[in-house]
């Protein structure tokens, strides 16, 4: 039996075509080291590619022991989480549109049964899909998207000063920007330049076309906290500490210079003042309105059970920017807790995964999105409790809306991809590591 | 001189996460190792060889990366930190049962001897 022909059989026992390739060349590889040690040994080149190959094994049992390795997975945990959350937060918008009139609650309810219903369809499709598809297309759907922004921009509505509903979707730009990462992997500092390059145009063209800065902010703090974790895993390969400190600098920099330069509005003054006296301890007069009423409603919360007030009494758009102010007033402080907990660990299990799975890519994907969770939820409840300078966005999984359900439901479906073929995708690190001064390294004894 | 096989199946695991605690290493270079060290007794087949670290790679025990060396791309393996854990204890598990299995041996030829 020749060496491809044992390959074939071999890889042809493996049902996933996507881990033929990978373990392929891994076997050929062993084979040839093994071929030429024998002939350094003095046998003839055949006689040492057969005794190699007959060394491997039989080809179908083999392939079958890889087979039973290479195939996809599915992170049923992950997945039933995510469907509970979805039926709970259905449960809570049902509840919110109890509280609004006849109308309008029977058609908003609906409204979020076809979004989140979407969403699912939206997250099964993703999942199916393979993230890898990401890296490949990661420019085309930069274009798409940016597409978007600048019709939104040009001709989106504008309501109360901006177009803040379309700021959501901003943040499709996360796994694009893994994408356009790993691109652009391997082509040293300018390679990184270009990504830097190209993610401040985005921002611009996303702060022109939403006017608002909450998710360009965000966004450009995780793109910060991924562009330093790329680095530091030498996908640039460049040593990392003063390249570090140099993107940081230009991040934390630009703003201060713009503001500088431009000096704040006095009702931007005003805003930022009212959102940090609750520094000051004094509860009431100093804060704003909303934020002094969430946190009396807070504070009269029995730990289950409802407090007697809803939180639709003292807010509008509940539905939207008071959801967690509704679950605590309406069931109590721990079923608020309850919901926090549940937000962190479909973040966290994102975190871990990235550092689970051994493609690159689904590393810097599952990165990406997992911290998009965080910071949005962290940031949407401290807003609510009226402890966050700037205010809330959306909750990950309970707010209402089409383009929240598309974010969370398209995020879950890539965190599932990164899981289903994490042992399947065959791009592992193709490059040195680099270590660093601050690193501890184990040494070889 | 090669022993039986089924002695040596079920601490390969061990064996592989051992040797990878030392240094990063691609697979024919394990096998090497192993058959150096243990002067012939170990003659893992490759076979078995990979399977096994692949499971350990999808386990999270195990990480890999390629380099092309000399136009070969190798493929690299790393113990993580789940893999010195898991090696701590497989070792602890080898012990007691290398032990065990001493004690009986022993006491036998004790008894004989004493005949």
């Amino acid at each position: 039996m020749g060496l491809s022909e044992y390959l074939n059989t071999l890889t042809a026992q493996i049902r996933c075509r996507k881990a033929r390739e990978m373990v392929a060349a891994e076997l050929k590889a062993h084979i040839e080291d093994q071929k030429e040690a024998l002939m350094a040994s003095g046998m003839t080149e055949e006689e040492a590619m057969a005794e190699s190959i007959r060394q491997m094994g039989d080809p179908v049992a083999v392939g079958a022991d890889l087979d039973r390795i290479h195939r996809p997975r599915t992170d049923w945990r992950f997945l039933i989480f995510v469907v509970l959350l979805s039926l709970i937060s259905l449960f809570v918008q049902y509840q919110i549109t109890g509280t609004l009139q006849e109308g309008a609650a029977a058609s908003s309810f609906l409204r979020h049964c076809a979004s989140t219903a979407l969403g699912l369809f939206i997250m099964a499709a993703v999942y199916f899909m393979d993230f890898t598809a990401v890296g490949r297309y990661s420019l085309l759907c930069w274009g798409i998207l940016s597409i978007y922004f600048l019709y939104a921009g040009l001709f989106g509505m504008v309501i109360a000063g901006s177009r803040s509903y379309a700021q959501l979707t901003f943040y499709l730009y996360i796994p694009i920007f893994s994408g356009i990462l790993y691109r652009f992997r391997l082509k040293g500092i300018r390679g990184l330049l270009q990504c830097l390059t190209l993610f401040a145009a985005t921002e611009i063209l996303g702060i022109w076309a939403t006017g608002v800065f909450n998710v360009p902010l965000f966004s450009s703090i995780i793109f910060l906290i991924m562009t330093a974790w790329a680095v530091n895993r030498g996908w640039f390969q460049i040593t990392g500490r003063r390249t570090l400190i140099l993107i940081q600098a230009v991040f934390f920099l630009l703003p201060a210079v713009w503001f500088l330069a431009e000096g704040l509005k006095p009702y931007q003054y005003a805003r930022l003042l009212n959102s940090l006296s609750f520094l000051s301890g004094v509860p009431g007069e100093s804060r704003s309105f909303q934020a002094a009423q969430a946190l009396r409603l807070l504070f009269s919360c029995p730990l289950w059970g409802s407090s007697g007030h809803s939180a639709a009494e003292f807010f509008s758009s509940v539905h939207m920017d008071y959801i967690f102010i509704f679950i605590v007033s309406s069931y109590g402080i721990g079923a608020g807790a309850a919901a926090a907990a549940a937000l962190l660990a479909a973040s966290f299990r994102g975190i871990r995964l990235s550092f689970r799975t051994n493609n690159e890519l689904g590393k810097m994907i599952s990165l990406g999105c997992s911290c998009v969770f965080i910071a949005e939820s962290v940031h949407y409840i401290l807003a609510n409790c009226g402890i966050a300078v700037i205010s809330q966005t959306y909750m990950p999984f309970f707010s209402y809306g089409l383009r929240a359900s598309v974010l969370t439901y398209s995020f879950c479906g890539l965190l599932l991809s990164v899981y289903r073929y994490k042992d399947v995708a065959g791009e592992v690190r193709q490059f040195r590591t680099i270590s660093f001064p601050f690193q501890r390294v184990r040494r070889e004894k | 001189m090669p022993i039986d096989k089924s002695l040596i199946s079920g601490s390969t695991s061990l064996l592989i996460l051992k040797l990878l605690s030392e240094k990063e290493m691609y697979g024919y270079e394990m096998i090497e190792t192993l058959s150096r060290r243990s002067e012939n007794v170990f003659e893992l087949k490759a076979g078995t060889l990979y399977p096994l670290l692949h499971t350990l790679v999808s386990q999270g025990c195990l990480t890999c990366r390629e380099e092309d060396v000399s136009g070969k791309t190798r493929k690299y393996y790393r113990i993580t930190k789940d893999g010195r854990k898991l090696l701590k204890q497989k070792e602890n598990e080898w012990n007691q049962y290398a032990e065990a299995v001493s004690r009986i041996l022993n006491r036998q030829g004790a008894a004989y001897g004493s005949v």
